[in-house]
């Protein structure tokens, strides 16, 4: 992993999606409050960033999605993790680790 | 895999913008919720959660990103479909290993015949030809009464100095050379070409050049160039010969181009060409006609208005050299469509013939196809229940077809690969551009529209016979019954029917062509071929131009041959029997007019000629050594010219104008002699006029016309022994000659025969392979419908039915469909058969007794095919069929 695609940190919203879904299905909605709340409410997630993220992940397979009930006692799109979505999980997040180690260390260095 | 496809097909029942809409709806929900929690006032909760989805943009966004899912997901369902169809078909093939190996071999063997005819249809007829504009590129004849013939040098002239609607107006003539440096002398076949001659076929020349115009005149016309085939051959494809100079003829000429293999694909197939540097003499020659005249049409005219200035130009000609030219016109036509010609046809039934037999190859196939289906109405019916679609069973049954017939393609391609060689050598000599014949790219793309199209032919029915949607209960309610309920015996009836119509056509046109060749064969060609051998030598000018030494020459040769062991007789002849070529001369009979000549074949021989070939003679006397310059003038005549110049009278004694003397100044010579006729040009060609001059009674301009160059013909009982002593008689004489052209006569009958063989043999094995397939039907047929009524039959025959009675029901069941294709096929036939016209001899395309013989010969294959398993029927133990 010493290469970082162009849309690298656009990428980050999949892992995180992808990581959010590990603890299993979850409908939309829950899945950014899960994503702002882990991060602290330092990522202001939009619904024009979170869905069309979903359905491009489910398109490729990362993701399954079915009916589902929910809270409300309303039917409600649940997402989950396939297969391929978790392979994608670990590779992503062990580019993210290289790629901030790579970072840090050249914050840290003396000018 | 599973779970994604259930889920997908769940998801797939709400229309995506529904999906869409439904999703945010919650979304909002949730978010006025939780602003509601957080004290937000609940009206104004609604407007800030709506707000985030940005006007409707989000949904739109996400909508259009639902449908590429949707589509991006059929995709991969159509793949996985289709992955899976392949792999339920493969498994369907190997689990019945004599099934498939019987469906490809049949596909197999259809494809690739069809594969094969094709290629060689291709490469003569279709495939665009090797010089720049064929379009524009066309052959000029010197038309007779009507007929079409070869330009004289005069008249050639004459046109070429007048023609406006021509670029180029070249002419040629073939001529054979003697190539002697560089080891053997070796006898080629060159061109004797005016100069524009390759400028007009515009192939520029692989290197050097082509000729100059001031080469093509007497005297500075010692110039080559060289064809590819000779260029590789004999000068091992060196460049550097060009420049060089070579002997041909004996006289040194420098070759200055040589023409890429592309040129070898024109015209007769020279090797060699030279210029044809007309003398003055020849120029002011209008009587004799031996040149082929092309034209490249100017790109601004039509060919009608070329062939309208040809037509002008005779005109004008008949007015300024009457003598000749009153009777003759001029007509033009395509190159290409001159000499593909009568190949167009014969190729195109050949072909139509094949693709009949792959039909019927596919019909066999698509039978075995219906059976199997058969054997699987409960596993389909159990598909459909647990909901399969109709398309998706369809489909399944198509992919096992494809899978079959693309299997068989590549056996095709395997079997058109390996016979295409064995075609072409087998193929008569003279079919145009026979051995560039190649699986070329067209000729790949035309196979694999084979595959797919049988792939549909044989599924087709298979597979709309598996959309016949039946109650459930009847397909599983009882083996047997389960054959019946879903799969009606009509359509396999049609299949057999229409096999049996293909079939009647191929059988038929197979027939008349057999009977043709049968007709040929047994027609008396008026001599004795046995035994008899022919060699042809040829006196370049520079040693021989005189002709009493051409005389002497001959008549050493002559002396050792017939001095030689092994050799009964020998003669010389000036064109000799089946061996093609030669000259013919207007005859004017004493007493006719010069315009009413006629056009006879010439033989200049010697006086043993008649007793080497056994022409028999009908009246008079044959030649004596007596016969000679100085002498009276004799001449002796076939029973054809006899008739033609004296009607019933005796011809005798009588006297004929020919070869010598000018228009007005008649030479009489008197006819001694009448021989019989004989069928010089094979059996299939009618006796024409011929005429005999003592070979050394001719005048010395005829040693010209020959190019001194004469067959010698000797009968013995072994060849090998004759050839030996003809060729040692030859190099006798001068060792840088050349024999050529040795053959016996039953060689040269054969190759006449050729073309009519090859097509007889590839139609009747063609005709066979459809009959046997056909009768493979028609039996696989009959044996299910058998093996269907078994527990019928067992009742009858315990109920008293006989055997026969038993036999006789079967066999009428299976025979009806046969029956009507054979009336159906036979009308057909009676259209199809016109197209073999001009390949038959003296039998006609409809004849009666050929087309109702066929008809018999199928009905009784047939017959047999349904007996079989119906006889097989009555050896039931009728308490075993009841039982089962």
């Amino acid at each position: 992993m010493s290469r970082y695609p162009a849309d690298f940190l656009h990428g980050t919203l999949d892992t995180l999606i992808l990581k959010t879904l590990t603890g299993g299905p979850m409908h939309g909605y829950a899945i950014g409050r899960w994503i702002e709340e882990a991060t602290n409410c330092g990522l202001e997630l939009e619904e024009g960033s979170l869905y069309p993220a979903l359905y491009r992940m489910e398109k490729r397979g990362w993701l399954d999605a079915e009916w589902g009930t929910s809270e409300l006692g309303r039917r409600a799109k649940f997402y989950r993790l396939t297969r391929t979505g978790r392979q994608q999980l670990a590779s992503h997040t062990a580019a993210w680790a290289a790629f901030s180690a790579a970072v840090n260390r050249a914050l840290i260095k003396a000018v | 895999m599973t779970i994604r496809k259930r889920l997908r097909s769940l998801l797939w029942r709400v229309p995506i913008e529904q999906e869409v809409h439904e999703e945010l709806a919650h979304h909002i929900e949730l978010r006025t919720r939780e602003l509601i929690d957080r004290g937000v006032d609940p009206e104004e909760a609604r407007v800030l959660a709506r707000m985030r989805l940005e006007n409707g943009r989000v949904e739109a966004v996400l909508t259009q990103l639902g449908r590429q899912r949707n589509e991006s997901w059929a995709r991969r369902d159509w793949i996985d479909e289709l992955r899976q169809d392949l792999r339920f078909a493969w498994r369907q093939c190997r689990t019945r290993p004599g099934f498939t190996l019987a469906a490809v071999l049949t596909l197999g063997l259809g494809i690739g015949a069809t594969t094969a005819i094709f290629s060689v249809v291709h490469a003569v007829v279709l495939k665009p030809y090797a010089y720049a504009d064929p379009d524009r590129v066309l052959l000029a004849f010197s038309k007779w009464r009507g007929q079409r013939g070869s330009w004289s040098v005069g008249n050639f002239d004459y046109f070429r100095q007048r023609v406006t609607s021509a670029e180029d107006f070249a002419a040629d003539t073939g001529t054979s050379m003697n190539l002697s440096d560089n080891g053997e002398p070796e006898r080629i076949f060159g061109g004797r070409v005016t100069w524009n001659y390759h400028r007009l076929f515009g192939i520029p020349p692989a290197y050097g050049r082509t000729f100059r115009a001031e080469e093509d005149q007497p005297g500075r016309n010692k110039v080559v160039i060289l064809s590819d085939r000779l260029w590789r051959r004999r000068f091992g494809a060196d460049p550097a010969i060009v420049g060089r100079s070579i002997r041909i003829n004996n006289e040194p000429h420098d070759v200055v181009g040589i023409m890429p293999k592309e040129m070898d694909q024109i015209g007769d197939a020279a090797e060699a060409w030279v210029p044809i540097a007309f003398t003055p003499e020849q120029l002011a020659l209008y009587d004799e006609f031996y040149l082929t005249a092309y034209v490249r049409q100017r790109k601004d005219v039509t060919q009608q208005q070329v062939r309208d200035e040809f037509v002008r130009i005779a005109q004008s000609l008949a007015t300024d050299h009457p003598q000749l030219n009153r009777e003759r016109s001029a007509d033009v036509e395509l190159m290409s469509a001159f000499f593909v010609g009568d190949y167009r046809t014969r190729l195109f039934v050949l072909l139509a013939a094949v693709a009949l037999v792959l039909l019927i190859a596919c019909g066999n196939v698509a039978n075995l196809l219906l059976a199997r289906l058969a054997a699987r109405s409960r596993e389909l019916a159990i598909r459909a229940a647990i909901g399969a679609g109709r398309g998706r069973i369809v489909r399944q049954v198509l992919t096992e077809s494809l899978l079959l017939a693309v299997l068989g393609g590549v056996a095709g391609l395997a079997i058109a690969w390996w016979s295409l060689p064995a075609l072409i050598r087998l193929a008569p000599q003279g079919v145009p551009r026979l051995e560039t014949a190649t699986l070329s790219a067209p000729v790949l793309a035309t196979a694999m529209a084979l595959v797919i199209g049988s792939a549909l032919f044989v599924g087709l029915l298979p597979a709309w016979q598996a959309t016949r949607r039946t109650t459930l209960t009847e397909d599983l309610g009882d083996g047997k019954g389960a054959l019946g309920g879903s799969l009606k015996p009509w359509m396999r009836q049609l299949l057999i029917g229409a096999q049996a119509a293909m079939v009647m056509i191929v059988l038929a046109g197979a027939a008349l062509l057999v009977r043709s060749a049968i007709n040929l064969q047994q027609t008396p060609i008026g001599f004795d071929t046995r035994g008899v051998l022919t060699a042809r030598i040829a006196l370049p000018a520079a040693q021989y131009g005189e002709p009493a030494r051409a005389r002497a020459a001959y008549r050493q040769v002559l002396e050792r041959v017939q001095a030689s062991p092994g050799v009964k007789f020998a003669a010389l002849d000036s064109q000799a029997p089946l061996q093609g070529g030669g000259g013919s001369n207007g005859l004017i009979p004493e007493g006719k007019t010069e315009q009413e000549f006629i056009l006879s074949t010439s033989h200049f021989v010697t006086p043993d000629y008649f007793k080497v070939i056994n022409n028999p003679l009908k009246a008079g006397r044959v030649f004596t050594d007596a016969d000679i310059r100085g002498a009276e003038f004799v001449m002796i005549i076939n029973e054809t010219l006899a008739r033609a110049a004296f009607g019933d009278a005796n011809p005798i004694g009588k006297r004929i104008s020919c070869c010598e003397g000018k228009p007005g100044q008649p030479h009489w010579k008197t006819v001694v002699g009448v021989v019989a006729d004989i069928k010089t040009r094979g059996p299939a060609q009618p006796a024409t006029p011929e005429f005999f001059l003592p070979l050394m009674q001719i005048p010395d301009v005829a040693w010209t016309w020959t190019g001194r160059s004469l067959v010698i013909v000797t009968r013995g009982d072994d060849v090998t022994t004759m050839t030996t002593a003809i060729r040692g008689a030859v190099k006798e004489l001068d060792s840088t000659l050349p024999v050529f052209r040795v053959s016996t006569m039953e060689e040269g009958l054969r190759r006449i025969m050729a073309q009519a063989r090859f097509n007889t043999l590839l139609m009747s094995l063609l005709a066979s392979t459809g009959l046997v397939l056909a009768a493979l039907g028609i039996y696989s047929v009959i044996a299910w419908l058998v093996a269907q009524r078994t527990r019928e039959i067992g009742v009858r025959m315990a109920l008293g039915a006989s055997k026969r009675d038993v036999i006789r029901m079967m066999s009428i069941h299976g025979l009806k469909p046969v029956v009507i294709g054979l009336a159906v096929g036979f009308i057909g036939a009676i259209g199809a058969t016109r197209l073999l016209q001009n390949q038959l001899f003296e039998v006609g395309p409809r004849d009666p007794i050929t087309l109702v013989g066929t008809a018999i010969v199928l009905l009784m294959v047939a017959t047999a095919a349904a007996a079989l398993p119906a006889w097989r029927a009555t050896t039931i133990d009728p308490s075993t069929a009841l039982r089962e």
